[in-house]
């Protein structure tokens, strides 16, 4: 059988790295293929070359068997492969209708030059319906009011409509909550049974091996191994291909000693955001905060970090009631916030590392307005090694890997001396070997006393690393339990609560 | 074959060197953004010292310097709204304004009084920007294109629209006196651009500034207060405007309603010729001082040739948009294709 695209033997250099040395790869028909591999081990690169967006130095790019050369992203549109980035293609501005048929705009009247409102909204209605998706989505609707779920979806609808055989997708599911993720699968599925070649790429590995048919795993721009899906007896064998050293141990122990309350929260509310929300967390505790996305786990700790307004509710830090009206009091307070997303929010991208980590406590390094680089720059080496940093300081922050951003972002808050630290999405979009080291860190400022709040979409991180875990949805809390209680099972259900009864279990892009 | 194999280090020699010389094109790569200009710069003067005989004299240099001074120091001043990502449109009407305010001053109260009076309309002015745009949110372009209107009438309000005459002559000689072997307003200007390097480099608020130009929401997240940061960018922009001013009134030896219509472009160019980027959080008041160089020797330069004033705008609005290409042109190769 001839593949869909095969890649054979690609290599691409850029100044001072090599990204990708020979590697090769095939996608067939009805075929879901995922690529994994660490943050910098190539995959971005390959969607690049694969997308048109990048040229190899070296090797050949074949689609049904002939071989071909992408001059730019629409070389490879016309190739058939369409790509979703997970930086979505999405004009905020349009209507759904007029994000499906983006590019490919159906027209009428003489030359064709008058665009059909109705033939696109009806191609697009098409496309939806085909994904099984006709009653979630409606075309009409702007397109700003859609989840990130549904703006994936639109994507690929797009990628349908152009009747595009392959779809490359780079971590569909990054910014989704499991039970989205799940519904994306579902599609996917879908998608392979109409003979789609699908590229998937994802760190999430129960996830690959849940939808893969083949997995190639990358390492340090070489390609290590392709192997069936079905050969994968268990997730580690994967970590230990990507990382290629047995992996110890993900998680570390849970700290055992536990303090008084530091912060209490009473009776939260935002209109429309969150009501009624109420919990505390104890000195050297890990409380854990689960919830679908959009069920306003982060609106809340926005708001207990007075980043955004709160209508209702008392915030207490030991003991003593907090009237926070900006970030920077929250912060003379000891409450630190790290955002969910750390390149619009956790860093300033054009700065080096050493500013980005000195960045929340610049008052510490000189008097009477001054910065004295010495004393920044001593201060973020010393943090920076405590953090087993290994990218460079002096380099802007856009230029070093996700993992190491992150530890940019969480130094900025040990060098800020908070007490109270809320880790928003911590471990969102970097590689296993930087997950682990990220949960050391959490762990390590628990035992030194601080009082942290994770807020997860991953359930397995918050059930492996926390005391205790609070259940959002529909802006409340909907379940509180001690590590010893921990269900997965009993805390979807608490993330469904106010859910429940909307459309049944089912399938769910909403 | 096989003997020709040089001893011992050869090998590792020839490594090492091959080795230095890739690590320059890497660090010339790296770094030809902060490099273009200066090469830019030395470049047009050695073509201008090579089409006109008299570009390459002492007092030449000194013609440019002085004729630099004042630009330098709106440049300078403008640098801090571009890197908090916004732009002070309207350092043209502000020069005016305190040109007409420090004339009266100085008719009626002396010179140091008149130019402090300056100086705080300058500041005044700049505030007033930075209100409009952190209290009643307009964005930088309307709320200073609308207050370079605003202080341009002003300023013909205030003088009837005519010259303000009778300062004290002891202030216009300052535009031709020297101090330390500079012209007075060349060493005005290297004050401002020394004050201005060592804010931005070494003080809270100048780390404040690019933090709120490179991603204001995260510079918020992290106790940052953001209204405050562009506040003082502002009115730093004012200040230098209003010592732009000064340098310039001193050179007319009157109050100018109308001077300075040339600086809004002028600065903007300067400082992005500088590589700032607009898009803020980015550059260096050094970057920029190479900036004001380049178009004011271009001006010279034209001048000597006998180039009009007239194809002379054309000329630098075309040098504008070629340096920003080329500008553009390396970032996209440098992020790789």
């Amino acid at each position: 059988m001839t593949a869909a695209v095969a890649l054979e033997d690609i290599a691409k250099d850029y100044p001072g790295v090599r990204a990708l040395s020979g590697v090769s790869l095939d996608l067939r028909a009805g075929e879901v293929h995922a690529l994994v591999g660490e943050n910098g081990a190539g995959k971005s690169t390959l969607i690049r070359i694969l997308s048109g967006d990048a040229r190899p130095n070296r090797g050949r790019i074949l689609v049904q068997g002939r071989e071909v050369q992408f001059q730019s992203p629409s070389d490879a549109r016309r190739h058939g492969i369409a790509t979703i980035f997970q930086e979505l293609m999405i004009v905020p501005g349009l209507s759904v209708a007029e994000n499906v048929v983006l590019g490919s705009e159906p027209t009428l009247g003489w030359g064709q030059q008058i665009y059909s409102r109705s033939r696109a909204e009806q191609m697009a209605g098409e496309a939806l319906k085909s994904l099984g998706l006709a009653a979630a989505i409606d075309p009409r609707a702007s397109v700003e009011s859609l989840s990130t779920a549904q703006k994936q979806i639109v994507e690929i609808a797009r990628a349908l409509l152009r009747n595009a055989p392959v779809i490359v997708l780079d971590e569909p599911t990054a910014a989704l909550s499991d039970n989205e993720a799940e519904a994306l699968l579902r599609i996917l599925d879908r998608l392979r049974g109409q003979g789609s070649a699908i590229l998937y790429v994802s760190h999430r590995l129960n996830e690959v091996r849940r939808i893969a048919d083949r997995i190639t795993v990358l390492r340090g721009g070489q390609h290590i191994a392709t192997l069936p899906a079905a050969a994968v007896a268990r997730t580690e064998e994967l970590i230990e291909l990507m990382v290629g050293r047995p992996i110890e141990e993900l998680f570390p122990p849970r700290s055992p000693a536990r303090g008084g309350t530091v912060l209490a929260v009473r009776g939260l509310g935002r209109t429309g955001a969150f009501e009624d929300v109420s919990f505390e967390v104890r000195a050297g505790e890990i409380l854990g905060v689960a919830g679908l996305i959009g069920a306003g786990r982060t609106e809340v700790m926005r708001a207990i970090f007075a980043a955004d307004p709160l209508d209702r509710g008392e915030i207490l830090k030991d003991g003593r009631r907090l009237a926070l009206r900006s970030p920077a009091e929250a912060i003379a307070s000891g409450i630190a916030y790290l955002p969910e997303d750390r390149k619009e929010q956790g860093l300033v991208l054009t700065l080096q590392g050493h500013e980005n980590l000195a960045m929340a406590s610049l008052e510490r390094y000189g008097g009477c307005g001054l910065v004295s680089w010495g004393r920044l720059r001593r201060s973020a080496q010393e943090v920076a090694a405590r953090l087993q940093f290994r990218g460079d300081l002096e380099a802007p922050a856009r230029v070093i890997s996700g993992g190491n951003q992150q530890k940019l972002v969480i130094g900025k808050w040990v060098l800020s001396k908070a007490d109270v630290l809320i880790f928003d999405e911590p471990t969102r979009g970097i590689d296993v070997g930087a997950k682990a080291e990220v949960y050391r860190l959490i762990y390590q400022l628990a035992m030194q006393g601080k009082a942290v709040i994770v807020v997860s979409s991953e359930l397995p991180e918050l059930v492996n690393l926390c005391h205790r875990i609070i259940v959002m949805s529909g802006g409340r809390v909907q379940d509180e339990m001690d590590a010893a209680d921990f269900d997965e099972r009993r805390i979807l259900a608490a993330a469904f609560a106010a859910h429940v009864g909307a459309d049944g279990a089912g399938e769910r892009i909403q | 074959m096989s003997e020709v194999r040089p001893a011992g280090g050869g090998i590792e020699r020839a490594g090492a060197a091959l080795g230095r010389r890739s690590r320059w094109r890497d660090l010339l790569r790296r770094n030809a953004r902060d490099i273009g200009l200066p090469v830019a710069v030395v470049a047009l003067i050695v073509l201008f010292a090579a089409t006109s005989p008299v570009f390459a004299t002492a007092q030449n240099f000194r013609n440019i310097g002085v004729a630099a001074a004042a630009l330098a120091a709106v440049s300078f001043g403008q640098t801090f709204t571009i890197l908090t990502a916004g732009l002070d449109l309207s350092v043209g009407s502000t020069v005016a304004l305190v040109s007409v305010i420090s004339a009266f001053g100085m008719r009626s109260h002396g010179v140091a009084a008149g130019m402090a009076e300056g100086l705080l309309a300058g500041a005044a002015v700049g505030l007033l920007n930075g209100i409009v745009i952190t209290r009643l949110r307009v964005f930088p372009f309307i709320a200073t294109l609308a207050m370079l209107s605003i202080m341009s009438g002003l300023a013909l309000n205030l003088s009837s629209g005519v010259a303000v005459s009778g300062i004290p002559g002891e202030f216009g000689d300052l535009a031709y006196q020297v101090v330390a072997g500079l012209p007075v307003p060349v060493a005005l200007a290297l004050l401002v651009l020394v004050v201005s390097h060592f804010i931005l480099r070494y003080t809270r608020l100048g780390r404040h500034i690019y933090a709120v130009g490179g991603n204001e929401e995260a510079a918020r997240l992290s106790g940052i207060r953001i209204d405050g940061v562009k506040l003082a960018a502002y009115v730093i922009c004012g200040f230098c405007a209003a010592v732009g001013s000064i340098i310039l009134t001193a050179r007319v030896a009157s109050g100018q309603p109308t001077l300075g219509t040339s600086l809004p472009l002028e600065s903007v160019a300067a400082v992005v010729l500088g590589g700032v980027s607009l898009f803020g959080g980015r550059g260096s008041v050094v970057g920029v001082a190479f900036g004001v160089a380049f178009v004011s020797i271009l001006s010279n330069g034209l001048n000597l040739l006998n180039v009009s004033s007239y194809t002379q705008l054309m000329v630098i609005g075309g040098a504008l948009i070629v340096a920003v290409a080329l500008d553009q042109a390396i970032v996209r190769r440098r992020t790789g294709e």
